[in-house]
């Protein structure tokens, strides 16, 4: 009797950590990798929902905007496309891994040209005929005509690896946010626009009370040590006339703005601020995050803001200081002045490229309908606005009621990104592949005026638009490392500002020597005019 | 045969957790070859070309290497020393409490940190340690002291680490030693207190013999690690102006495996330290067998 109970139990036992090892296998098999909340059991059924349709709809694998955070399945986006263009559409997430375990979507996007030659070298990109790509999206290709020079960027090995994008106003570049209530406080005036008038204001911000609380409890700027460039402090080495690790073209030569020696200048005139208790010792462990917080808090009085942050009075970054502090007001202004001129970090018109995956160059026919939605999505409106803004009426309308061009705005229910995720906006959207013409007629024409007013483009961007050099993998990372480190602390004292000599010793023998000799082969052979 | 026979149920069962740990542990180990190769996703492992010993090379050429080589080490030393003997110490001295709620509310309150992220626990920490904002300073102010930036100084790092890290997981650490604390023979107590042994002599003859086989197996398990470092802690609190002493391998892995595909860089970078660390077990094991006359040690 114990027998027969002792061999039922481990029995049972027995089967049920084999359905359990069982389901692992198929678990992994069907990884798919993607973070998000939801794990898509992908089963490819291609089912033609329209039966008179006489070619079978094409399969493609696509991979979602990189900035959504996950997979929403058979969404509303989806399935217009999917009628639209005869076609059934697998959404992935993109992410190294899913990369690595051999997953290649048939179209998705990257941000940078290092990307894209990273993944060439992995063979994972097909490559694309400029001839075929200009045949096929006439109206891109004309509006991109005048900044051919991105092509090169994801030129390699005399071909072309990525169709590049491109952005002329662009509502993320940077300017200065200013406290004016605490300007007025302090009995400054003229919102600063030199050097010297921005460091008086920042001086009477540490030193004069503004808040009025009589507590010595303020700064006037700070800066983001952790981050991989130092936010905070762009626009005061734009006003020096360099970036840290930016490429500059100086007579016709190509220098890193991390050595060069309008950085030292720079350098020293934060070392002095510091000392002077100017900027918030805090720096060196402040991040992205905790930097607008600083200013909502009264803790600093000025940041670098993107124009559509704060440049409008519904910019998201003023509506939210208002409403945290209903007293406080703000005032949007250039960049400083200085004696190197005046700017801040400025990707250029630099925008994301969309990539091929490596089986495409296989089926011809995938690849004549990927280019018919790309051309759709660069030049007709219906399709760019299903695919980027959602349904009209639905998920947005026009600002002005009535109006048939101009701004946008996303109707309630749909104002936060993850709603219109849900419904598959963005998911597919390519965003910056459409026409100059589209653009015109969609902007908000307020917006465009600030970026025009405040914009310190196209000063201090990327020489080479931020080309991948062929060492860049062996050093970059770590010089940027060693610029971040002797940076902030010849900022904080701890070394004196000689110290710099020794830096820039050190960035050339480590590899920034080698890395300066690729940027200027590569800019005689491909950027020179 | 026979022990087969006797014990079918036994075996039956024995071979599907054998199964499970062979296709996913073992199985997969072959992926090591490619520290060995020049891996590339479209080729995969098997057509991946071969460069031998090229990425140890590269890894004990690079100049940094021996700076986190000693940052990695040391810090562990320091995770040993003070990290290791911690819940031990906690849970002896809790085992001794009369009160039973007591000692169960203590324990719950205590795991509880270990579930926490460590990107929320490093946010805590700097924040506790901001010279303007924080509750350290805030003491420190009470005794007269000017507030330092601890996290703005190399020297103070290491210190960091070792204490938020006690912290974390001195609770969770302890259930072991707990466990182990609750099989000892309470008989064995009272006839030392009826010896006249005080509270001291007891926990010192009695307690910790008792658990020294769970403490030399946590001792090896943790030698294996030596070469990692809690990677989730140490790149949320690291800033610029600590990287000389806080940098370690696996943080200068992240930085340089994930920019461009370095598979095969980072593996061998991993093999390095499983190999450090199978020796060390070894080893380890080897001595506390001799030192406890073949009682003692993992297997």
């Amino acid at each position: 009797m114990l027998m027969k109970h002792k061999k039922a139990t481990a029995a049972i036992l027995a089967a049920t950590v084999a359905a359990g090892l069982l389901a692992g296998c198929s678990a992994n098999s069907n990884n798919t990798n993607t973070k998000a909340s939801e794990s898509p059991n992908v089963n490819a059924s291609a089912t033609p929902s329209e039966t008179e349709k006489p070619a079978e709809p094409i399969e493609i694998t696509w991979g979602i905007h990189f900035q959504a955070a996950g997979v929403v399945e058979n969404t509303k986006v989806e399935k217009w496309l999917e009628e639209k263009y005869n076609v059934k559409i697998k959404p992935v997430k993109v992410t190294d891994a899913s990369i690595a375990s051999g997953e290649v979507p048939d179209i998705f996007m990257l941000g940078d040209p290092a990307n894209v030659s990273a993944y060439q070298n992995q063979g994972v990109l097909s490559s694309i005929d400029p001839a075929m790509l200009k045949e096929k999206m006439p109206e891109y290709s004309a509006d991109i005509e005048k900044n051919a020079k991105l092509f090169q960027t994801v030129t390699f090995d005399e071909q072309l690896w990525a169709i590049p994008m491109f952005i002329d106003l662009k509502p993320y570049d940077l300017a200065m946010l200013w406290r004016k209530d605490w300007l007025d406080k302090v009995g400054i005036t003229k919102t600063p626009e030199t050097l010297e008038e921005f460091e008086k204001a920042v001086y009477a911000f540490a030193q004069d009370d503004p808040d009025g609380n009589n507590k010595k409890d303020t700064y006037g700027l700070t800066g983001t040590a952790t981050s991989t460039w130092s936010s905070g402090f762009y626009s005061l080495f734009g006003a020096f006339g360099v970036e840290p690790t930016m490429w500059h073209e100086k007579n016709g030569e190509i220098i890193n703005g991390s050595v060069a020696p309008e950085t030292k200048e720079a350098l020293a005139k934060l070392r002095q601020w510091f000392a002077d208790g100017v900027i918030d010792p805090e720096f060196i462990t402040d991040t992205q995050d905790s930097y607008r917080k600083k200013l909502y808090n009264g803790r600093i009085g000025v940041i670098e803001e993107q124009i559509a942050k704060g440049a409008l009075p519904e910019s998201g970054t003023v509506t939210e200081m208002k409403s945290l502090n209903p007293d406080s007001e703000l005032v949007f202004a250039k960049n400083p002045v200085g004696p190197g001129g005046h700017g801040s970090w400025d990707w250029g018109v630099k925008s994301n490229f969309i990539v091929f995956g490596n089986k495409v160059q296989e089926q011809p026919e995938k690849l004549e309908k990927l280019f018919e939605i790309l051309r759709a999505q660069s030049s007709d409106e219906e399709t760019i606005n299903m695919t980027t803004l959602g349904e009209k009426g639905v998920h947005w309308d026009f600002a002005t009621a009535g109006a048939t061009s101009g701004a946008t705005k996303f109707l309630t229910g749909f104002e936060k990104q993850e709603a219109r995720d849900q419904d598959g906006v963005r998911l597919f959207s390519m965003g910056n592949i459409t026409t100059q013409a589209y653009r015109e007629k969609y902007s908000n024409p307020a917006l465009n005026e600030a970026i025009k007013t405040y914009s310190s483009a196209p000063n201090l961007t990327d020489a080479l638009l931020f080309s991948a050099l062929p060492s860049d993998g062996k050093y970059k990372a770590d010089l940027t490392s060693l610029m971040q480190k002797y940076f902030a602390q010849i900022i904080s004292g701890e070394i004196p500002l000689e110290d710099f000599d020794k830096f820039v010793a050190e960035w050339k023998a480590r590899g920034g020597d080698e890395l300066t000799k690729e940027a200027n082969e590569m800019y005689k052979a491909q950027f020179q005019k | 045969m026979k022990t087969i026979r006797k014990h079918g149920e036994l075996f039956a069962l024995f071979l599907f957790a054998f199964a499970f740990f062979f296709v996913f542990k073992y199985g997969p180990l072959y992926g090591v070859l490619i520290a060995f190769k020049d891996f590339r996703v479209v080729e995969g492992i098997w057509g991946s070309p071969w460069v031998g010993f090229h990425h140890f090379a590269e890894l004990f050429q690079n100049s940094d290497f021996y700076r986190l080589l000693k940052n990695t080490l040391l810090l562990n030393l320091y995770l040993l020393l003070f990290a290791f003997p911690a819940p031990i110490v906690l849970a002896l001295m809790l085992n001794e409490v009369r009160s039973r709620y007591f000692q169960r509310f203590i324990q719950t309150t205590m795991y509880l940190p270990h579930f926490v992220s460590w990107v929320i626990m490093s946010g805590l920490v700097i924040y506790f340690l901001s010279p303007t904002s924080g509750v350290v300073a805030e003491i420190a102010g009470w005794f007269g002291q000017e507030p330092v930036f601890y996290m703005g100084k190399k020297e103070y790092f290491r210190p960091i680490v070792v204490v938020s890290a006690i912290l974390k997981d001195l609770g969770w650490g302890s259930i072991i030693y707990f466990a182990a604390l609750a099989g000892i023979n309470p008989e064995l107590q009272e006839s030392a207190v009826i010896d006249g042994a005080n509270r001291w002599q007891r926990i010192w003859k009695i307690n910790i013999p008792s658990i020294m086989p769970t403490i030399a197996i946590m001792f090896i398990l943790s030698l294996g690690g030596f070469l990692s470092a809690n990677f989730e802690q140490i790149i949320n609190l690291l800033n610029p102006v600590v990287v000389d002493t806080g940098d370690v391998i696996d943080t200068y892995v992240y930085r340089v495996g994930l920019q461009q595909f370095q598979y095969s860089y980072t593996a061998a970078i991993g093999l390095f330290k499983s190999l450090v660390g199978l020796l060390l077990i070894l080893g380890a094991n080897l001595t506390i067998r001799k030192l406890s006359k073949g009682e003692n040690g993992l297997w």
